[in-house]
């Protein structure tokens, strides 16, 4: 049997492996590197740049160097954040678009240029071809996410065997199969630009994956993002002149460099010295960026990772004192903060015997050798992370598969017509675990035709599969006529992102009507809503405050209330404003009261 | 239909030790790398149904060819829904709106409107646990009698498995509250 060779596509870094003598070995590039960083610079001529090379022209052409492409992989326009990339991101009919100086490319394009990197640097390393991938995801990602990696991996000529994902392609390479039997691991994985939190079981050389969740919008991306703000804020304190300039996209690129060394120097040094030798108009600057900084920075990012934790727990139906193991996984676990912040959560010391940064893609290669014949004893089952359903009558979500299923798995149900005399069927494939299907992700949508019968008699048998590479395949059949129809999942999407855009389109249409009107209107509720709130915070923890403070929550209470019969807009906007701002301590006292209280209950 | 008991060579009964569920998942699978994906399929989903008590339950009915249709529940899980869908609802509700909350003062309100809520729905909560304790202790006894006691106790078994789905399912919602609530922290 053919080689595979396991790739670990990431957010900031790639790497690729291959099994050689029954071990996992990593290759590296001709300059000796195994972590190639998922950067693509387009030159005005010749071909696409991968890597460090292309780091470095970050700094020198911010619009020309494409990074954290993946965040934008199978992502639909309509959803994407207002982020701050230094290269231009459109839409472009419903699908995301990454403008060179004119030339579109789409993410998996750009994602394949990565890959075929790889490929090039693997087979250099080996001396023979490769033609057989192994490519991870983070859980999290949904149907259509998966499909394109698999897109990326196929455009740059591999055959693509499996998408697996990250969390458990990390429990293989921390060899936990040599645990001892029933061991459960948790895998926290915060990466570059994702957050995957798994609890896997091991039975007899089997790992069961139990639960996982995370969130595709958080890693180390944000971390960098905090600390470009907080260097930008430092040095507009000092040179308040060159507020301006310090938008320049090439400014902004070097300040994201800078920090993103400091933050990794950090996690071993208790101080660094940011320098800017060259700041705009001949000033220089200079920072002693300290660990305690960086670390308010990140505490909410982790803050924001426990309830992760604490659900996957909870479906795991487990207890951390019941963990066996705990892993970490990416780069921005290295940090100490983050280490303890794991320690705190799962009661106990992680596992640190792996090196963060590899162990994905380790994992992945280790993978590869077990479907080419050269592991054995392993295997890995997969989990899907989100519920999969189907829209019915009321707008209701019908869970089909519910999350945490392992796959491949199928399941099925039968629906009927709510309406006597229906042609049709509209069929919604849903994902997510909102009770209303409006506040799930849409994954498409078909209809199906049948005779038409009285109230209650069609038959309509619905089956879902997930095969082995986590991609979903809906079925739906009218067993009366024996019509059947497989969804076409990359078309219904297409569909959905016209209706996306026609939706933004119309909510701006409606945005400017009666302005001023609505103003009054939302200002006078809010108003309504804050003076009794402020009278009961006032009953419950106004003792807290000093005189003074009551003193001047009362002024601003009054001016809101003489506001509120001026019927002027304005001016009721900041009475309200004021008052807001005078009232925070009094809704600290509140907050800890609350609690307080909460806490008191749970002992 | 297959039987998913056969199938792990497992006793088909209420109650299924989690231990030799899970023993018996494992030797299906050892070795089974090169089987049909058809077959993985099917374990991964024989596995899930019996796993879940509720599941196990409504299998073994359908086994038995005992149906729940036009059968409600009992009046004692019946005089929680109302509880339990206001709770639900009014946490929902201030959540939601705490989301979209800007000024201090109101969002801290609102989280001490959410803290109150929860209150309510933690005695919800226990008294839903103690009512599953009472339906489990039912399920425990049938089990002990199983199978001489089948004919008799296949209708009781079908009222509890109805039950028990309804309250597991609000204890886990009102789980999922407490787990929001504590993400606020």
């Amino acid at each position: 049997m053919s080689e595979i060779v396991g790739i670990d596509l990431g957010t900031t870094n790639s790497l690729i492996g291959i099994m050689d003598a029954g071990f996992p070995i990593l290759l590296a590039d001709e300059k000796g590197l195994r972590l190639t960083p998922s950067v693509v610079y387009f030159p005005e001529a010749g071909e696409p740049i991968v890597g460090n090379a292309a780091n470095r022209m970050r700094v020198l052409e911010p619009s020309r160097t494409i990074y954290s492409v993946k965040r934008l992989i199978g992502r639909r326009t309509g959803e994407m954040e207002k982020e701050s990339f230094t290269y231009p991101v459109i839409s472009r009919d419903g699908q995301t678009i990454i403008d060179v100086k004119g030339t579109p490319y789409r993410p998996e394009e750009v994602s394949s240029i990565i890959l075929q990197k790889l490929k090039r640097d693997a087979e250099q390393a080996l001396g023979r071809p490769i033609g057989r991938a192994v490519i991870t995801v983070p859980a999290y990602f949904n149907d259509l996410q998966r499909q394109s990696t698999k897109k990326a991996g196929e455009l740059a000529g591999f055959t693509v065997e499996r998408i697996i994902n990250e969390p458990t392609a990390a429990a293989l390479a921390y060899g936990l199969d040599r645990l001892k039997d029933r061991s459960k691991i948790a895998v926290y994985d915060l990466g570059g630009g994702t957050f995957d939190i798994s609890i896997l079981e091991l039975n007899e050389g089997v790992f069961r994956v139990l639960s996982t969740n995370g969130n595709t919008r958080l890693g180390g991306d944000d971390i960098d993002r905090e600390l470009i703000r907080l260097l930008k804020d430092r040095i507009t304190a000092r040179h308040p002149e060159i507020r301006t300039d310090l938008e320049d996209p090439l400014f902004a690129a070097r300040l994201r460099d800078l920090s993103h060394d400091a933050k990794i120097r950090l996690s071993d040094e208790e101080g660094v010295q940011v320098d800017i030798p060259f700041l705009p108009g001949n000033r220089r600057f200079s920072y002693l960026l300290t660990r305690p900084e960086l670390d308010a920075i990140v505490r909410p990012l982790l803050k924001r990772t426990r309830g992760h934790c604490l659900r996957s727990l909870d479906d795991a139906k487990i207890a951390p004192r019941q963990l066996d193991e705990v892993i970490l996984v990416g780069g921005v676990t290295r940090m100490p903060i983050v280490r303890q912040f794991a320690a705190e959560v799962f009661q106990r010391l992680p596992n640190l015997t792996q090196n963060p940064d590899e162990a994905v893609a380790v994992g992945a290669t280790i993978q590869a050798g077990i479907l080419s014949g050269q592991v054995q004893n392993v295997v890995l089952l997969d989990v899907t992370p989100l519920s999969l359903g189907v829209e019915t009558f009321g707008g209701l979500m019908n869970v089909i598969i519910p999350r945490n299923s392992t796959i491949p798995c199928r399941a099925g149900e039968m629906f009927t017509n709510a309406v006597a005399n229906q042609r049709s069927m509209r069929i919604k494939v849903l994902q997510g675990e909102r009770e209303l299907a409006k506040d799930n992700w849409e994954l498409g949508s078909f209809e199906l035709e049948f005779a038409p019968v009285p109230k209650g008699v069609a038959r309509v048998g619905v089956q879902f599969e997930i095969d082995s590479d986590g991609i979903l395949h809906v079925l739906a059949r009218d067993t009366q006529s024996g019509g059947e129809k497989l969804l076409d999942l990359s078309s219904a999407v297409d569909v959905s992102d016209e209706a996306v855009e026609k939706m933004i389109a119309e909510s701006l249409d409606h945005a400017f009507e009666d302005m001023a009107e609505r103003v009054w209107t939302e200002a006078a509720l809010k108003s309504n809503e804050l003076l009794p709130a402020v009278r009961s915070a006032l009953t419950l923890v106004g003792d807290k405050l000093s005189d003074v403070e009551r003193l001047e929550i009362d002024v601003l209470v009054r001016e809101v209330e003489a506001a509120l019969e001026s019927h002027d807009h304005q001016r009721l906007k900041q009475a309200n404003s004021a008052l807001d701002q005078g009232t925070q301590h009094l809704a600290t006292f509140l907050i800890d009261r609350a609690m307080a209280e909460a806490a008191k209950r749970k002992t | 239909m297959t039987d998913y008991f056969s199938l792990f060579d497992l006793p088909r009964r209420p109650l299924l030790d989690s231990g030799k569920l899970n023993d018996a998942f494992a030797r299906r699978n050892a070795g089974n790398q090169a089987a049909k994906r058809g077959e993985a399929v099917l374990l991964n989903e024989a596995f899930r149904v019996l796993s879940d008590a509720v599941s196990r339950l409504e299998h073994l009915l359908v086994l038995e060819s005992v149906s729940l249709r036009g059968r409600v529940i009992s009046p004692e899980v019946e005089q929680w829904f109302g509880k339990v869908a206001e709770a639900l609802h009014r946490f929902d509700e201030v959540y939601y709106q705490l989301a979209q909350e800007s000024l201090h003062l109101l969002r801290a309100a609102k989280l001490q409107m959410l803290q109150e809520n929860l209150a309510t729905s933690e005695e919800l909560s226990s008294s839903l646990e103690g009512l599953r304790d009472s339906l489990e202790h039912r399920l425990r006894q049938i089990d002990e009698g199983w199978p001489d006691n089948r004919a008799e106790a296949l209708p009781r078994l079908g009222q509890i498995t109805l039950d028990l789905r309804f309250v597991q399912k609000w204890i886990n919602e009102l789980k999922e509250r407490k787990l929001r609530f504590d993400e606020l922290q």
